[in-house]
């Protein structure tokens, strides 16, 4: 390769004709100190500011060298972090996406505890209602009271049956006073009752019957099978009601938060060229715009999702009706409202990282 | 060792070719001015230079190594050894004037304090100073090409490429552009300017040391084109 020798222009030294101070001294960065003829390329001998800041990670090798290098590359972005704290980012601000963020997380997280709730309603009903099981005597009070002990004799050497209790007086009224309604008393002395807990199934209801009837025709034994089925069933509906409005929420508020954030990286792709002609890695470009869009659509998620827990958590705290929200979450289930928040940022980080890929790719750049 | 040489380049681009053959070597402390018609393929030619651009043919060298490719991760390591002042620049528009033009120092992970004494004394410098907190929408076209120029030359690139750094500016602040250019290349840096303006080539010509080469046919030859 010889390029043709141009002549020269005519060569004089500055007048300084138009401006008649000195240019700023240029100030060369740690690498430029060095003669270009020393400072030979090789682009991986990278100066040490490249490495705080843009270098591409190298192949870690593992074992010790892998650790000590997670914790370089931890005080690097500690580093890099306390630096740029005073800087405005490189991306601009994400319209849009904190907004949505909080109100999708919102939505999600209130879909959310009525998943929980319903999944909780669900198993209480399975757990108090599916298994119980009732005997009353009826008939003359001594011909019930007779009754009753040989049903109890049945049913103690019964299979299936378990926990078998007598209740007492004020029990008994108790149950009988939703029958009778408010004007009307419950009786100083109701029939005896029993309850008790099906397993394995229960007993065999035919065989059951037939030794009542037999040894004490005036018990009635019910183990509420004609309601049990539509309450359980019921209980069902409600599970999956509450969790198909969950995860309908939830992949809604995913799709949006992809969507604005990947709209938001692509808007902003002059921005990414020009950083890309001034030397800024795929790395960096990435935390510019992968990064924040997922960061601040983490917190923007957590924020609607504290907002949702404290409009379930505001009647608890009163008192009366309002008290029995159903849908408020207790215990560890409060922590499931805050699922919503990773999730919907790990949707922003991959919109923005799809949205990103042209400019990384550089093939505009090349066809440019 | 040569910043930058090229040998039998072509790049051919919308079906035209721009460059045909063209040879090109930039030493460091050189200053050249290529001179050229619009459409000549001068701003192609800088835009090979700064790796925004891939040749379809010839050979691209770079501070002595063949240059990668533009969507090759060593290129990005490269671009940072130069400055590029744009035909037509771009700016982040959420971040002041000061704050763009201290760009290339935030990527080379300099000191926010440090960055931006050096932004502030080149945009003194450069006749910019009370437009130093602006944003970049609000600067004139000619503003925004001295703007241009500041931030291609603050982290002191190796190699500085500006393409038509004089237009939309009056006489004065071509000529101090140029100086700036000028007392860069003597500094050790290898400078080149695209430009088709008389008044830059004059003020080239007899103010400063430089060379003058003239874009014709795809090729590149000594002397001022017509």
């Amino acid at each position: 390769m010889t390029p043709p020798e141009p002549k020269p222009a005519r060569r004089r030294r500055a007048k300084a004709e138009p401006a008649e101070e000195a240019p700023p001294k240029p100030r060369r960065t740690r690498r430029a100190k060095t003669r270009p003829e020393e400072a030979a390329p090789p682009p991986e001998a990278e100066t040490k500011a490249e490495a705080e800041t843009d270098a591409p990670a190298p192949k870690a090798p593992g074992g010790p060298v892998l650790l000590s290098r997670a914790v370089s590359a931890t005080r690097r972005a500690i580093r890099r972090a306390w630096v740029e704290r005073r800087t405005p980012p490189l991306a601009p601000r994400s319209g849009g996406l904190g907004t949505t963020g909080v109100l999708c997380a919102l939505v999600a997280a209130l879909a959310l505890a009525a998943g929980v709730a319903g999944e909780r309603l669900a198993r209480a009903w399975t757990a108090e209602f599916g298994a119980a099981a009732t005997l009353v005597a009826l008939g003359p009070p001594e011909a019930a009271a007779r009754d009753f002990r040989a049903a109890l004799v049945v049913l103690e050497t019964t299979p299936g049956i378990a926990d078998l209790r007598v209740l007492e007086a004020p029990e008994r009224r108790a149950l009988l006073a939703p029958w009778l309604g408010p004007n009307q008393a419950a009786p100083s002395e109701p029939p005896p009752m029993a309850a008790m807990r099906l397993v394995d199934g229960g007993p065999d209801p035919e065989m059951l019957a037939l030794r009542l009837a037999e040894e004490a025709p005036g018990a009635v034994f019910d183990d509420h099978s004609g309601w049990r089925g539509p309450l359980l069933s019921a209980a069902g509906d409600a599970r999956l009601i509450g969790w198909g409005a969950a995860a309908l929420a939830g992949a809604l508020g995913m799709a949006l938060c992809a969507r604005i954030a990947g709209g938001w990286t692509a808007r902003g792709r002059e921005a990414q060229r020009l950083l890309r002609r001034m030397g800024a890695t795929r790395a960096r470009l990435r935390r510019a715009w992968a990064g924040r869009a997922a960061w601040r659509t983490f917190w923007a998620a957590g924020l609607g999702a504290a907002l949702a827990a404290a409009a379930l958590a505001a009647p608890e705290l009163l008192d009366g009706p309002a008290a029995r929200v159903p849908i408020a979450p207790s215990g560890w289930d409060w922590l499931a409202l805050a699922a919503p928040a990773p999730l919907f940022a790990l949707a922003a980080w991959a919109g923005a990282r799809l949205a990103l890929r042209p400019a990384l790719r550089g093939d505009a750049e090349a066809g440019r | 060792m040569a910043a930058l040489e090229i040998g039998g380049i072509r790049v051919a681009r919308g079906g035209r070719t721009v460059l045909d053959g063209a040879d090109w070597s930039l030493a460091p402390g050189e200053l050249h001015v290529i001179t050229g018609a619009t459409g000549a393929g001068k701003s192609t030619l800088l835009a090979l230079a700064a790796l925004s651009l891939a040749p379809q043919g010839g050979e691209l060298r770079l501070f002595g190594a063949p240059a990668p490719a533009p969507d090759a991760p060593a290129a990005d390591v490269l671009r940072r050894r130069i400055g590029a002042a744009e035909q037509r620049p771009a700016f982040l528009d959420h971040l002041t004037l000061e704050e763009n033009v201290a760009l290339p120092l935030r990527l080379a992970g300099r000191d926010p304090a440090d960055r931006a004494a050096q932004a502030r004394e080149l945009l003194d410098w450069l006749g910019l100073a009370d437009r130093a907190g602006d944003p970049p929408a609000a600067l004139s076209e000619g503003e925004r090409r001295r703007a241009a120029l500041a931030r291609a030359v603050i982290a002191g690139p190796e190699l500085i490429l500006a393409d038509e750094p004089s237009e939309a500016q009056d006489r004065a602040g071509v000529a101090r552009g140029l100086e700036m250019l000028a007392a860069l290349a003597e500094h050790g840096a290898a400078v080149a300017l695209a430009t088709r303006d008389a008044e830059l080539v004059r003020l080239a010509r007899h103010h400063v040391e430089a060379r003058l080469w003239r874009l014709e046919e795809g090729r590149l030859s000594p002397g001022v084109a017509a």
